[in-house]
Formats: structure tokens, sequence, C-alpha cells
């Protein structure tokens, strides 16, 4: 039989006690306001650095001395974290970085080298931007070497890291990396690199893998000069692929000229919708009003995205290609009438027939027309019409009054 | 006599009689304590006890991925180039679909939010939903609104469209007038048949966005467009979202109104503790209607945004679920750690009354209709932790906590209350919640640093009184949430909107 007091003990065990919880709220606390107040501290030598930095940029000297105090106080992790930051300024990323790779070159060149788990990827990445901003001439093979890892982070920092650079060693590495699936990561570094790469993406019009192809076909618009181009991309307006034709027609149709506009007309009848929603954008962007006939015949597409790139490139044309437009809003197809409509709208044609009618008011042409935009726009389009007579109401509600036609909204 | 007016009655005729008997049989009771009730309310204890653990070792557990997404998301972000997407060409346009439902005084200023986004290409499709006060007036005059016709595909269902009006100071912007749909899901239908773009932003027309909002969000998808369908982000809560948007990071203070101090807390564990570790599982259970970035055609392949439901958000992410894990189609709903906007959160008790009820009803209409999906290995971890962990800390919690306080009152009354027990216990509980809290706080100032440190001082000291002071508003609330459930009432019960200085605008009539 147990006693009183091995009764009481036992109880009392039992019993909780407040234990864990108030040490682990008190230590979590205050492990967030030291953290904190470490990260404001070394924030203000960073801005200091950078005050410094700026300085010695803009008027040619600084003291030297001084950022040399303010690195020696600062933790290597910390500065090796503010360079790898792309947030990081320029100008900052820079000095820090040449700082970092002077000071552990050994470390930073071997953390680059390869990874083995998460924490030493990210200290990888971080080294290879180091290496990159202190242009190291380690840098361009490591990177290369990081493109064909499989981890994604990896090759996403090393396509960052490389578009960055700013030479043709690097823009070459980021061409080839449009070979191995680097999509469109890989196309908007590209896209903004300072380094011509124009006659780099040339040869990939001949890749046999359709990605490729496609971004550089994409690229090359910005290269308008190279010679042979437009001959180049129109072969490729008969792709097997639907997507790199689709391409194709965009870029010729920013590039413009004969082969563009042959390749945009053929494309006009593609078998796949996106393309011919291409190639009426490219016929639009070319700002030739007689294409609106060839455009105009797409508003009664089966596709609604076909109908929607044959309304923006009529758009594009403007109001010199109503004449090819007007014709539809007597269309059998309800689309088409609707999109000749908006189109119309969208113009300014509209609002010009509505001032028309203001000035004068008996003019059997603009009434007819008016009525016919109407009849093909349906009710809140007569609404939306009113809403912007701008004095005008009393007659643009007259001509609705008198009119009939279809109701529709949808297209 | 109206249905809820009888409830009432029964209400109140039901307490009388506790209370009758009580009296009446109050001493009988008492000499019985050590009997039946004393049996009960061990048992109660320990069955709350057991409860408690439960619930807080999920939430350790969940913290601990939460840490490990908020770290490597953080080094992603770092990595990242911004500038270049951010003026791309190849970055993917989207369609900002925002709906709008009496929200005068934040309208204007929450659509300004849309169209400064620092992104190439978007749209911004505005549906008001038949706004009874000045909310289209303003608007009107601020985007210098003219009405347009705008012929559109009907891809879902939605209610038909009074006017179309475009933007001429920005373009971008396109205006839908509609008849009120009684709840957004019809609104953010209509706005998704006006989409152009193949990804789609669902906001709130009361919340605030920062300027790179989209960008992050859309970098998740550019990382991996194939397999990554819906992307949101982090929540914040404010009294006057307006003049919080107006802080600068590293600057942000705490609510001056002790309601929303809590509320942003409370987000901060929601989002922080919680989401980041669903969306690291995946098993993201709600992407929030005040962010969230879907694949268009995933949309329109579950038939757009039902209105069988009080709210559509949490419903459509389970729907998008259970499609795609039967199917077994490779698929991933993501959350970011990075805060992308602040929303209104009511000032006032009964506001945040109103709100958190109507979330618990909507958590349990979902789990109760896709109840197939519980501990199902057939849906992942979305039935395997997932749904459970919806049921066991959203849906069943009401029972527990008015379980709690039974035990508590029963306990009081006759005598059988250790105070001291009763405190160390109390105690456990505040400091475990405060806790997480803290680690909330945590998680946010290492991926934004954006509160002062005063601020964060502020935070950790409000955990502990969240307990006593925010919870038992939640407690009534779920509660409420629970027996509107069971009443079946689908009402949005919107909260009225917090006072502001504001000139009075024209009201126009209803549409």
């Amino acid at each position: 039989m147990r006693t009183e007091a091995e009764h009481q003990r036992a109880t009392e065990r039992l019993h909780p006690r407040p234990g864990g919880s108030v040490p682990l709220w008190l230590g979590v606390s205050l492990f967030v306001l030291m953290t904190r107040t470490i990260y404001d501290v070394r924030l203000g030598f960073v801005r200091t650095a950078r005050r410094l930095i700026e300085r010695r940029f803009e008027a040619g000297a600084g003291d030297a001395d001084h950022l040399d105090w303010i690195l020696r106080r600062l933790p290597h992790r910390t500065i090796e974290r503010v360079a790898a930051d792309t947030a990081t300024a320029p100008q900052l990323a820079e000095a820090f970085a040449a700082h970092a790779a002077e000071r552990n070159s050994t470390r930073i060149l071997e953390a680059a080298s390869s990874h083995a788990n998460e924490v030493t990827k990210w200290r990888r990445i971080g080294a290879l931007r180091i290496l990159a901003l202190a242009k190291t001439p380690a840098a361009i093979r490591l990177l290369e070497a990081a493109l064909k890892e499989n981890d994604e982070d990896v090759v996403d920092a090393a396509v960052v890291t490389l578009g960055g650079m700013r030479d043709e060693a690097a823009g070459a590495l980021l061409v080839g990396a449009l070979r191995h699936g680097g999509g469109s990561r890989v196309a908007t570094q590209l896209d903004e690199f300072p380094v011509d790469v124009g006659h780099l993406l040339v040869p990939l019009l001949r890749d046999w893998d359709a990605g490729a192809r496609y971004w550089a076909v994409k690229l090359l618009s910005r290269y308008p000069d190279l010679p042979g181009l437009p001959l180049e991309l129109a072969t490729l307006g008969g792709d097997p692929d639907a997507g790199v034709r689709a391409a194709a027609a965009e870029t010729l149709g920013t590039l413009g000229g004969p082969a563009a506009i042959s390749v945009a007309v053929h494309l006009l009848d593609d078998p796949v919708p996106f393309v011919r929603a291409h190639a009426a954008r490219a016929l639009g962007a070319q700002g030739r009003p007689d294409f609106g006939a060839l455009v105009a015949r797409l508003l009664s597409d089966e596709e609604w995205w076909v109908r929607a790139g044959a309304k923006q490139a009529l758009e594009a044309l403007g109001p010199d290609a109503t004449e090819h437009v007007l014709p539809y809003l007597e269309s059998p197809d309800q689309f088409a009438r609707n999109g000749a409509a908006e189109v119309l709208q969208n113009t300014g044609v509209v609002d010009a027939f509505v001032r028309e009618l203001n000035a004068d008011p008996s003019r059997v042409e603009t009434r007819r027309t008016l009525q016919l935009v109407v009849d093909a726009g349906g009710e809140q389009f007569g609404e939306a019409m009113i809403a912007r007579a701008d004095g005008g109401e009393e007659h643009v509600r007259a001509l609705l009054d008198g009119g009939d036609g279809p109701r529709v909204r949808s297209a | 006599m109206s249905r809820r007016a009888r409830e009432r009655w029964i209400l109140a005729a039901l307490a009388l009689t506790g209370v009758a008997a009580a009296i009446v049989f109050g001493s009988e009771l008492r000499d019985a304590a050590d009997g039946g009730v004393a049996t009960f309310l061990r048992w109660s204890v320990l069955v709350c006890l057991v409860y408690f653990l439960i619930v807080f070792g999920f939430y350790g557990v969940l913290l601990l991925f939460a840490g490990v997404d908020s770290a490597i998301r953080n080094r992603q972000r770092g990595a990242e180039d911004f500038d270049a997407l951010e003026t791309s060409r190849f970055t993917i346009p989207v369609s900002i679909l925002s709906a709008v439902y009496n929200e005068e005084p934040v309208a204007v200023a929450s659509t300004r939010t849309l169209l400064e986004q620092e992104y190439p290409e978007l749209e911004v499709i505005l549906v008001d939903d038949g706004s009874t006060d000045g909310t289209f007036a303003r608007l009107e005059e601020a985007f210098e609104l003219e009405q347009v016709e705008v012929f559109f595909r009907r891809i879902v269902e939605a209610a038909p469209v009074l006017g179309v009006y475009r933007s001429r100071t920005d373009p971008r912007l396109t205006v839908v007038r509609k008849p009120n749909g009684g709840n957004k899901s019809d609104a953010v239908n209509c706005a998704l048949n006006f989409a152009r773009y193949r990804y789609v932003l669902g906001v709130d027309g009361d919340t605030m966005y920062r300027s790179d909002a989209l960008l992050l969000g859309m970098r998740l998808v550019m990382r991996n467009p194939a397999r990554v369908i819906g992307v949101t982000g982090t929540i914040a809560s404010s009294s006057r979202p307006e003049e919080a948007h107006e802080q600068k990071a590293g600057s942000f203070s705490l609510d001056r109104n002790l309601l929303s101090s809590f509320q942003q807390l409370d987000f901060m564990r929601s989002f922080f503790n919680n989401r980041l570790a669903w969306s690291r599982l995946n098993f993201m259970l709600c992407s929030p209607g005040a962010f969230c970035i879907w694949r268009r055609d995933v949309l329109e392949e579950v038939g757009g945004f039902t209105r069988d439901f009080t709210c559509e958000d949490i419903e459509m992410t389970f729907r998008v679920h259970e499609k795609f894990l039967r199917e077994g189609r490779p698929y991933e709903i993501l959350c970011m750690p990075e805060t992308v906007a602040t929303t209104e959160g009511p000032a006032r008790i009964g506001g945040l009354i109103k709100q958190r009820a109507r979330w618990q009803r909507v958590i349990m209409e979902t789990l109760v209709h896709y109840r197939r999906m519980f501990a199902n290995p057939r849906y992942g971890t979305v039935g395997v932790i997932g749904v459970p962990f919806y049921a066991i800390t959203e849906v069943i919690a009401p029972l527990f906590e008015v379980l709690a306080v039974i035990t508590l009152v029963l306990a009081v009354w006759l005598g059988a209350v250790s105070w001291p027990l009763f405190a160390v216990m109390i105690g456990i509980m505040a400091f475990s919640t405060a806790t997480l809290t803290t680690a909330a706080v945590l998680l946010e100032d290492r991926t934004a640093r954006d509160y002062r440190l005063g601020s964060l001082f502020r935070m950790i000291l409000l955990g502990p009184l969240d307990l006593f002071l925010y919870r038992p508003i939640l407690m009534w609330a779920r509660a409420r949430g629970t027996w509107d459930y069971l009443r079946g009432r689908r009402d949005w019960d919107k909260f009225e909107r917090n006072l502001r200085p504001t000139e009075p605008v024209e009201t126009i009539p209803s549409i």
C-alpha cells in the first residue's frame, strides 16, 4: 500500500508544469530580436559602404581606407551574401565580390565547383556569382559545369549570372543552353544581352530540337540587320512544329518585308489556330490597310483566339482599313458582325460616324452605316454609342429607336 | 414568426430550462459530484488535453516544413533576376480579375495598386458586382471610364453584363457592371469570361497590392509552367490597408487597433506557419481569393467558380486537387513567403465574428462536400494530411472548445477546480500559442525585414495575450459558424467597412 507521501508525489508527477513552454517562447523571442538587431547593425555598415562606393564612382575618388575598414568589420558570410544577392546594387556587389574573392579565393572556388546538399548548393550558387562579379578566369568554366547540372536552382542561377556577364563567352554558353531546354529563362537573359549573339543564334534555326528553333526565331527579331535572316525565317513558315511557324510569322512581322508578307498570308490558312492568329497579327504589323481584306475574313474563324487576333490586327491597321471591315457588318456570321462592329468602335470609326450624324442628321449613308453597326453590335453597343455621343445622344437615340436587328452578345 | 426568430426563442427556452434545472437540482448535482459528473470532468479534461496535444503536434511539425520552405524560397529569390523578368517580353502576360461590391472607400486605391504592378504585360478586369454605394462613381471619376462594347466568350456561367467600360487613362483597365450575384464567385466568373491571357490572378477589391506581387508570384510559375497551375502569396491584415500600403519596407508598424494587431498576427501564423508547409508538402488547402494565380485553362476545365458554396476560394482549390489527383495528373499549387498584399480586417469585434463565422462555415461546407478525400491515399498528401488537418484543427475545433468551456464551468460550480493546476494549464497553452506566433514573426522577419524592431517586440509581447483576448472571439465565431452551417445558411455576411475620413460621393442607384 502506498503511503500518503508517495501518493502525493505520484499526483505531483501527473501535474503539468509550465516547464518547456515559457523558456521556449523566451528563447525564440530573444532569437528573433537578436538576429534582427545584428541584421540592422550590419545593414548600417552595408549602407555606409554603398554610399562610399557611390561617391567613389561619381567623383572618381573616395575613402578607400574607410571602405576597407567597413569590409574588415563585416563577417565574410555577410559580405558573400550581400555580393551574391541579385537585389544588391551592381557597384556594391562588385566591390564586395572582389573583396570576398581576394580574401577567401580558395574556399570560394571550392564552393563553386560542386555541392553535396541543400546548404552547400546555395553556397555554390553564391560562390558562382561572386566569381563572376569578381571577373575570376575560372568563373566561365564553373558556370558551364553548373549549366549541365540536374538541379533547377543551380541551372537557373548560372543562367542569371551568365546573363550579367556581358561577354561573348557567356553569350555562347547561354545560346548553347537553349539547345538543352533552357527555355524562357535563358531567352529572357539573351533578349537583354548587351553583346551581339545573332550569328550564334542563326545555326539554331536548323536545330533538330523544336524548342531551340522556336527560341532562336523569337530572339532573332533583335537582329534585323543579319544578312539573309528573312529568307532563313521564311523557310520556317513550313516548319512541322506549330510553335515555330507561329514564331516565324511573329518575328517576320516585326522585321517586315516581302518574306514577312508571303509567310503571313500563307499561314492565315494554317490548320493550327494560334498560328493563324499570329499570322493575322503579323499582317496587322505591316501597317498596310490593303491587308485588311485578308485579315478581316478571320473575323468569322471558328476559334476565339483567331478572331481576337484578327480584331487586334485590324485595330492595328486603324481607320484606313475601314472599307475592308464594313462589308462584314452584313456577314451572315454573327461573330464576324460582332467583331467588325467592335473593330470599328475601337478604331474610333463609330465615333467619327456619330460626329457626322450630329453634324448632318439627315445624311442617309451615315445613318445606314450606323444602323448596320448597331445591328451588328447589339443593344449594349447602342448604349455605349449613346454614352460616348458627346452631345449627340438625341440623334443616336432616334437612330436606335428606328432600327431593328439581331441582339447578340458573344464572340 | 421567421425561422431566425424561432431559433432564438428555442435557444432562449433551452437556456432558461438549463438555469431552472441548475437551481432546482443544483444541490442534488453537487451531491453527485463524486460520481457521474466527476467522471465526466476527468474524461473531458483528458479528451481536451489529447486534442490540444494533437493540434499542437500538427502545428509543430508543419512549422518545421514551413521553415524549410521559407529558407529555400528566400534563397531562390536572392538568386533571381527580377529586373530582367520585369521588362522581358517573354514574361507570361496575366489577366487580373477583381470583384468589388460596395467598396467605395478602397476600390480606387486598390485598383491603382493593380495597375501599378511592375509587370510587363497585364490587363485588369474589374467587375462591379451591383454595388449600391458610390463605388462605380469613384472608379468612373478616377479612371475616366467610357462605355464601350466588348464581345467576350461565355466560357463559364455568370449573370448577364449590364455595361462594359474602358479607362481613357489606362487602356489596360476594363470595368464590367453586372447585377449582384449573391456571392463573389459570380463576379469572378464574369471577369474570367473577359480574360484574354493564359494566366489569371484573382484579387479582392478591398486589398492593397505591393508593386512586385505579381512578378513574385509569376516567377514561381515561370520556373515550371508545365507543372505549376496555381500560386498564392502571404496576405497581411490591417484596419486601414491603404495606410499600411504607404509604409516602406523596414519601417512597418503594427496596427494601432488592438483587434487588428491580433488579426495581423493570426494572418502571419496562418500563412508563415501553415501555408508554406502545405505548399512544401503539396497540399495547399486554400488559395485565398485575395491573391490566387491560376492557369486559366484549369479554371475553365473545372467549370469556373461555383455558386453553390458561400465562398469560392477554398472550394476551387479542393476541386482542382480532387480533379488532378483523381486523374493522376502532375501539378503543383504553391505559396510564396513574400507578403504580397494587405487586406482590410474588421476593426470591431462584431465584424470579426461575422467574417470568421463565414470562414468556418465555408470550411465545413467544403470538407463535408469533399469528405471522400478524407484519409484517402488516392488523394496523396491532400487526402492523407491536408483534409484530416482541416477536419481536426477547424471543423471539430468548436466541439472541443465548447467542451472545454462546459468542463470549466462545471468544475468551478462543483468547486472541483485546482486553481494552481488550472493556471499552469492555461500558462502552457498561452505560451505554446505565443511560441507559434513568435515563430511566425521570425519567418516573416527573415523573409522581408518589413517591421521595425519595436514592432517585432510588440508582436512578441502580444503573443501570450492572444489566448485571453483574441481566441475567445474566434471561439465564439467558430461556434456561430458551425451553427450557421447546420442551419444551412449561405449568406456572404460581409462585415461593415472600417470608418475612414472620407469625402461623400453621390450615391448611384442600384443597377
